[in-house]
C-alpha cells in the first residue's frame, strides 16, 4: 500500500514540477503572478485532444505541435497584455483573471463543458510488488525530469539563459548591459505557458480534460513557488516534492477533497511565517 | 445645516434625486416576474460591489476573498432559520457580526501582506473555504445546497425597494466615511502605506477595521440574498463569484462612490438585458465579462466612471481655450 502510495505522489509531483516551473520562471523574470497559466494548461490539453482526434495525428508528435502553439499563445498573451516587464502586479493579477474567464469560456464553447478522454499509446502497466504503475505515468515523470534538466542547461549554459537570470535579478542592471528586457520577457513568458501546456496534455489522459481542470493545478503551482520562494527553480522543486507528497497523502488518508485545501493552508502558513519561501531571496520582497 | 443647505445650490443633489425616483418607479413598468428578478440580483451585485469598493478602491487591497464573507453572511441566514428555526429577521441582525468577526480574523493576518501577494493569499483563503464548504456537507449542504429558507418579505418588489434603500445608505455611509478622518487614513494607505505610520497613524488598526467593516456589509447582502433566494449551495461562493465582485467595482471605477453602480449595471446588467436581443451569445457572456475587465483595467485604470471624469476635463479644458 505505502509504496502506492508513494508512486501516486511522484506522479503528483512530476505535474505540479511542470507547473510550478513555468509559473516560477514567469514570476522570476516579470514579477507578476500569471493567472493565465491554468486556462492555458486546459487549453493545451483540448489542442492536443483535437489534434488527434479531429486531425488523426498520433500522441506525440501533436504533443509537440500543441506545446509550439502554446508557446506561441504564450508569446502573443504576453504582447499583448503583459508588454515588457513593467506592468504592475496588481494590474497584471487582475488582467490574468479576466484573460483566464475568456479563455475558460471559449474552450467551453467549443469543445463543450464534458470531459473529455485523450487515449494515451502508452497504456501498459508495470507491476512493482504488489503496487502498480500505469506506463504513461512514468513517462509524465521522465519528462518532468528531463524538463527540469533542460531548463537547469538552459539557464546555466547558454548566453539567453545568462540574460534571463540576470533579468531575474535585477533589471535595470540587465538593461545597462545591454540585455534586450523586453525579449527575455516575452521568451519566458512563452517557454512558462509553454511548460503549462505540455503538464495539461500529459494529465489529460489520467483526469480527462475539462476546461476548469487547470484552477486547481494553478493554485497548487502558486502554493509550490510560494512555498520554495518565488522565483527560485531549485526551490520549485522541493516545494512540489513536499506539496506532491502531502497532498497524496491527505487525499488517501483523509478525505478526497481535502487534498487543494491542504496546498492552500500550507501556502497561507508560509506567507504568513516566511514571505521569501523556503529559498527566496533574503529579506522580505513584499 | 448650513452644509445640508449648501447641497441644494448643487447640480449633483437634483441629479441624485431624480435616478432615485426613476429607479423606485421601475418596477411599475417592468412588471414581470423575469425582469424583477433581473433586477434584484442586479441591485444585490451593486452592493457587494460598493462594500467591496471600500477596500479595493479606497484602501487599495485587490482582496479576492470577498465572496467568502457573502457567504458566511449567506450561510449564517441558512443555518439559524433552518436549525433552529427563527424568524429570518432575527438571523438578518446576526449575519453582519458574524462576518464581521470573520473578516476580522482574516484581516490579522492576510493584511500583513501587499499588493499581489494580498491577493494570491485571499485567493488561497477562498479556496480553502469553498473546499470546507464542499466537504462538510452535513452542515452545508454542500453543492446540492439547503433549500426552504423563509423569505425576508413576500413580494420581489418589496425586496427591490429595501435594496434601494440599502444602496443608497450605503452610498452616504461611504461619502462620511471618506470625508471623515478615517477615510484619510485609507486613501493614506493607498498611496503610500509606508509613510503612513511615519505621521502617527495606526495603519494596521484602521486597514483591519476597514476590512472587517467592508465584511460585515457584505454578510448582510448575503443574507438578504440567500433570504431572496430560498436556496444557499456553495456553488455561490466560490473564486469565480470573488471575481464578478472584483469586476463590477473594477469596471464601473474604484475609489469612487458610484463607480461600483456603474459597473454592477454593465457587467451584470448588460449581459442580461441583452439575453433576449442576441439568443445564440448568451454562453459568452463570462467571456464579455473578462473581456470588459481586462480592457477597462488595462485602457482605463481609474474604471468607466474615471474614464468619463477624464473625458469630461479634457473636453472642458478644450471648451475654455
Amino acid at each position: 500500500m505505502i509504496v502506492q502510495v508513494i508512486l501516486n505522489a511522484l506522479v503528483q509531483t512530476a505535474i505540479c514540477m511542470i507547473m510550478a516551473l513555468g509559473l516560477t520562471l514567469i514570476f522570476g523574470v516579470m514579477k507578476i503572478a500569471n493567472l493565465t497559466h491554468g486556462a492555458m494548461y486546459a487549453l493545451g490539453a483540448f489542442i492536443h485532444y483535437s489534434l488527434i482526434e479531429w486531425l488523426g495525428l498520433p500522441f506525440v508528435p501533436s504533443l509537440f505541435i500543441a506545446a509550439l502553439a502554446a508557446f506561441g499563445g504564450g508569446a502573443a498573451l504576453e504582447r499583448a497584455f503583459f508588454r515588457g516587464t513593467g506592468a504592475s502586479p496588481v494590474v497584471a493579477i487582475i488582467c490574468g483573471m479576466g484573460l483566464s474567464t475568456i479563455l475558460i469560456n471559449v474552450i467551453t464553447n467549443i469543445w463543450g463543458a464534458w470531459p473529455l478522454r485523450i487515449q494515451t499509446p502508452f497504456s501498459y502497466v508495470l507491476k512493482i510488488g504488489r503496487s502498480a504503475i500505469g506506463l504513461h505515468n512514468v513517462v509524465i515523470i521522465i519528462v518532468s525530469i528531463s524538463i527540469a534538466l533542460l531548463l537547469y542547461a538552459f539557464l546555466k549554459w547558454t548566453k539567453f539563459g545568462c540574460a534571463v537570470r540576470g533579468v531575474s535579478q535585477d533589471q535595470e542592471a540587465a538593461w545597462l548591459i545591454g540585455v534586450n528586457v523586453n525579449t527575455v520577457g516575452l521568451i519566458t513568458f512563452a517557454l512558462g505557458t509553454m511548460l503549462a501546456s505540455i503538464g495539461g496534455m500529459l494529465t489529460a489522459p489520467i483526469t480527462a480534460a475539462s476546461p476548469t481542470m487547470g484552477g486547481n493545478a494553478e493554485i497548487m503551482g502558486f502554493a509550490i513557488i510560494i512555498l520554495g520562494g518565488m522565483g527560485s527553480l531549485g526551490g520549485a522543486i522541493v516545494g512540489a516534492f513536499l506539496l506532491g507528497f502531502v497532498d497524496t497523502f491527505v487525499t488517501t488518508y483523509v478525505s478526497g477533497g481535502y487534498g487543494g485545501a491542504v496546498a492552500f493552508v500550507f501556502m497561507i502558513i508560509v506567507i504568513l511565517l516566511k514571505p521569501s519561501g523556503l529559498f527566496g531571496k533574503k529579506g522580505r520582497q513584499i | 445645516m448650513v452644509r445640508i443647505l449648501d447641497l441644494f445650490k448643487k447640480r449633483t443633489t437634483y441629479f441624485f434625486i431624480a435616478v432615485v425616483i426613476l429607479a423606485c418607479m421601475l418596477p411599475l413598468y417592468f412588471k414581470s416576474g423575469y425582469s424583477l428578478r433581473l433586477m434584484v440580483t442586479i441591485g444585490f451585485s451593486i452592493i457587494t460591489a460598493m462594500c467591496y469598493n471600500i477596500v479595493i478602491g479606497y484602501m487599495g487591497y485587490p482582496s479576492l476573498s470577498q465572496s467568502v464573507f457573502y457567504g458566511v453572511g449567506g450561510y449564517t441566514m441558512a443555518l439559524i432559520t433552518l436549525r433552529l428555526g427563527v424568524s429570518p429577521w432575527i438571523a438578518l441582525i446576526f449575519s453582519p457580526f458574524i462576518a464581521f468577526a470573520v473578516g476580522y480574523l482574516a484581516a490579522i493576518p492576510f493584511l500583513k501582506l501587499r499588493s499581489m501577494f494580498f491577493a494570491i493569499g485571499t485567493l488561497a483563503f477562498t479556496g480553502v473555504v469553498n473546499a470546507v464548504l464542499i466537504n462538510a456537507h452535513k452542515i452545508t449542504g454542500a453543492e446540492a445546497g439547503l433549500r426552504g429558507i423563509p423569505r425576508l418579505l413576500k413580494s420581489d418588489t418589496a425586496f427591490f425597494y429595501i435594496e434601494i434603500v440599502l444602496i443608497i445608505a450605503i452610498l452616504f455611509g461611504t461619502k462620511i466615511l471618506v470625508e471623515s478622518y478615517w477615510g484619510k487614513i485609507l486613501t493614506a494607505i493607498r498611496e503610500d502605506e509606508d509613510l503612513a505610520p511615519h505621521l502617527g497613524i495606526n495603519t494596521t488598526k484602521y486597514k483591519r477595521l476597514a476590512f472587517a467593516l467592508s465584511a460585515a456589509f457584505t454578510g448582510l447582502a448575503g443574507a438578504m440574498f440567500i433570504s431572496y433566494q430560498t436556496y444557499i449551495s456553495s456553488n455561490y461562493f466560490t473564486i469565480g463569484s470573488s471575481f464578478s465582485i472584483l469586476a463590477c467595482t473594477v469596471v464601473g471605477g474604484g475609489g469612487s462612490l458610484i463607480g461600483p453602480i456603474i459597473g454592477g449595471l454593465i457587467v451584470v446588467g448588460v449581459p442580461e438585458a441583452l439575453r433576449g436581443v442576441l439568443k445564440g451569445l448568451y454562453i459568452w457572456r463570462p467571456s464579455f465579462m473578462g473581456a470588459i475587465l481586462v480592457a477597462v483595467i488595462l485602457l482605463f485604470p481609474g474604471g468607466i466612471y474615471g474614464g468619463f471624469q477624464k473625458l469630461a476635463g479634457y473636453l472642458r479644458k478644450r471648451g475654455e481655450k
